[in-house]
């Protein structure tokens, strides 16, 4: 069957539910519906009514505000796979045939895996790809930030990593950005990896980030089955952004556990280490700091602290110290002055040992491009 | 005019080789044990003992003063008296007492003035109560402490900015401390514990935070405070220089550390290497010390000698 190209009703497009992962396509740049035999590609938009209510029950806006979701809306989100072991296994189906919501930022895909805790999926089925005035499908990788040059003097730079799904990374982020501000420093913050979902971006923002970015603004939905040059453009893409945003500090948060394909591959880049200044751990449990801190030191990352979901328990706190010995942060005390002061103690003092020159760091990623 | 008279009166030799009580000329009410090895003093090292809330400064300069002619360091040991120095294991700070810190740079500027001494970094030891204020000082002053020993601290100010001093790091609400990690995290430390000294005994701090943080006795809260400040030096990739000791068949009397932990000369050895050849009582001129000499019972402070 050839491929169908119609002009879309902008009444219709009005109406429609715009989702979170959309928040960079202007309205107006969508004019046409493309329908027919069509392989989706991750990142595109497409337009999909929803016939099924399931787990998701209400679908993230482009605002942040949670829309309710009714059968029989039309909706605006785009394809991409999903990796959360906590709830969907996803993946781009191959066709427009019914597919599922399996992320409330709007991302359609094809379930294979769900938590047990989870309901079905919401179920959707696609009308068609979302094209511009000529017709052209629309990627949000049109629609990405700049690449930008290095610039000439690089903020600090710290980054979050976790040892699984709700290991207390986000919380991590948010409290640190918070401290940071507090201190008066301008904190730039990225989500480098994970599914489009804006709870983490309204996070990072309402805890006083001056710029957020996430994967979105690099131009992917969903960073699963990224490639490793694409996972390498979208940190460098976001980090030198964040770099031109007249921050103080960059605050990066990779997503899922080190187990997961992509936060393993990009934190095993070569050159990967030389982009950060520090990395807090964010765990779930005292096994899992000590087994991730342990990989993250076989990789050259060098990791400072742990922090996360674990830190509740001052035992749990201990036995990590005595393991690793790497100091213990209670993830609410990185809200204080006193942590994040004694985090920039401790960045002053590694940055007073030998380090590869600056014009190495930056062009870390540019290496690993090839 | 006057300031040269009083220098040079500050200038009179000085007898070594025996233990002097003296008090500290700008401020007589304060005084300090002294002992001059009997050599040359230009540049010597200076060694720092600081008593336990018994405040018994003489029994310590007795006790290292044998040691301190040996290795050719210079021993003050500082008397802080309980009216005006009642929280000097903290420092004095937030307190309306005397600062013992301050105190101690007054002694140590005397000392130096006095005999030539280097004027660098010294080398500092404290048992119980005098092993908190040591450890507190060495962080609050990191430039001038070399290498730290402490003997059976009862609890300790960890490296931890989410408790406030004197538990942690983090500013009291009474003042701002400033205390930087990255600079006391490179002094060579050593905690020596007796093997005894797991008792819950009347001196120790029982708060239930200091037992929540730090552990229940003196051997467990030195392990921990080591843990800590391992950790926190590893975070900033310091080489950790912190060890944890523990003394035979000694619980947390003084004496019987010297006895039989041999706390003195496990400190020394910490803090300036294996002992020289020679043993004291082979070197020219040593009047018999730590054996012999009694230590008198009331020892008053002398002037200026």
């Amino acid at each position: 069957m050839n491929d169908s190209i119609s002009q879309l009703d902008p009444n219709r497009l009005q109406r429609s539910k715009f989702s979170y992962t959309t928040r960079r396509i202007p309205q107006e740049s969508i004019a046409t519906l493309i329908t027919g035999n069509l392989r989706p590609q991750s990142g595109e938009l497409v337009l999909a009514r929803v016939s099924g209510i399931g787990q998701h029950t209400r679908l993230e806006r482009p605002d942040g505000r949670r829309c309710h979701l009714f059968i029989g809306d039309e909706i605006v989100v785009s394809y991409g796979h999903r990796y959360a072991p906590d709830q969907f296994e996803a993946v781009v189906p191959d066709n427009l045939a019914p597919c599922h919501l399996v992320a409330a930022g709007g991302v359609a895909g094809n379930m294979l895996n769900r938590h047990r805790k989870m309901k079905i999926p919401t179920h959707i089925k696609p009308l068609g790809l979302l094209g511009d005035v000529h017709g052209r499908r629309l990627n949000l990788n049109n629609f990405k930030l700049p690449s930008l040059p290095k610039p000439a003097t690089t903020p600090l730079t710290l980054a979050v990593v976790g040892s699984s799904m709700n290991s207390g990374k986000t919380t991590t982020v948010a409290n640190l950005i918070h401290g940071f501000t507090k201190l008066g420093m301008r904190v730039g913050a990225a989500k480098v990896t994970g599914t489009g979902a804006g709870c983490d971006y309204w996070k990072m923002k309402d805890a006083g980030a001056k710029v957020v970015f996430d994967f979105i603004d690099a131009g992917f939905s969903s960073t699963y089955k990224a490639s490793l040059v694409e996972l390498a453009e979208i940190t460098e893409t976001l980090i030198d952004n964040l770099a031109h945003s007249e921050v103080d500090i960059r605050i990066i948060e990779i997503a899922d556990g080190l187990f997961q394909q992509e936060t393993a591959a990009l934190l095993s880049l070569p050159g990967f280490a030389s982009l950060l200044d520090c990395i807090l751990f964010a765990s779930a449990d005292s096994m899992g700091a000590d087994a991730g801190v342990r990989w993250l030191q076989q990789k050259g990352l060098p990791v400072i602290a742990v922090s996360g979901v674990v830190t509740s328990s001052p035992l749990a706190a201990r036995e990590i110290e005595a393991a690793i010995r790497l100091p213990v942060y209670p993830t609410p005390s990185l809200t204080k002055r006193a942590t994040v002061e004694t985090i920039l103690d401790t960045l002053a003092a590694r940055t007073e040992q030998p380090q590869e020159p600056l014009a190495q760091r930056s062009a870390a990623l540019a290496v690993i491009n090839g | 005019m006057e300031s040269n008279t009083d220098k040079n009166q500050l200038h009179t030799p000085l007898p070594h080789g025996i233990v002097l009580k003296r008090r500290l000329k700008a401020e007589p009410g304060l005084c300090y044990f002294l002992y001059l090895p009997q050599r040359d003093l230009k540049n010597a090292p200076i060694f720092v003992s600081i008593h336990g809330i018994s405040r018994n400064a003489a029994e310590q300069a007795f006790s290292f003063a044998e040691l301190a002619e040996r290795y050719g360091v210079i021993l003050v040991a500082p008397q802080f008296d309980k009216a005006r120095f009642q929280g000097y294991q903290r420092l004095g700070w937030g307190a309306k007492k005397q600062r013992a810190d301050q105190a101690l740079e007054k002694i140590i500027l005397e000392v130096v003035d006095l005999t030539g001494a280097s004027n660098g970094p010294f080398y500092m030891f404290g048992f119980s109560g005098g092993g908190q204020f040591a450890h507190r000082f060495a962080m609050a002053f990191p430039h001038s402490v070399a290498r730290l020993a402490l003997g059976a601290p009862g609890w300790y100010t960890f490296p931890d900015p989410t408790q406030r001093f004197p538990r942690g790091i983090k500013s009291s609400r009474h003042s701002r401390l400033g205390l930087r990690p990255s600079r006391f995290l490179h002094i060579p430390t050593c905690v020596l514990v007796g093997e005894n000294d797991n008792l819950r005994d009347d001196d120790l701090n029982k708060s239930p935070r200091i037992d929540q943080q730090q552990g229940c006795d003196r051997i467990e809260r030195g392990l921990r405070w080591i843990q800590a400040m391992v950790a926190a030096a590893r975070a900033r990739e310091i080489k950790p220089t912190f060890t944890f000791e523990v003394l035979r068949d000694s619980d947390h009397s003084f004496k019987n550390c010297i006895k039989n932990g041999e706390l003195n000369n496990r400190v020394f050895s910490f803090l300036f290497g294996e002992p020289p050849d020679k043993p004291a009582e082979d070197l020219p001129n040593f009047p018999a010390m730590a054996g012999n000499q009694k230590i008198p019972k009331d020892l008053t402070c002398g002037g200026t000698t």
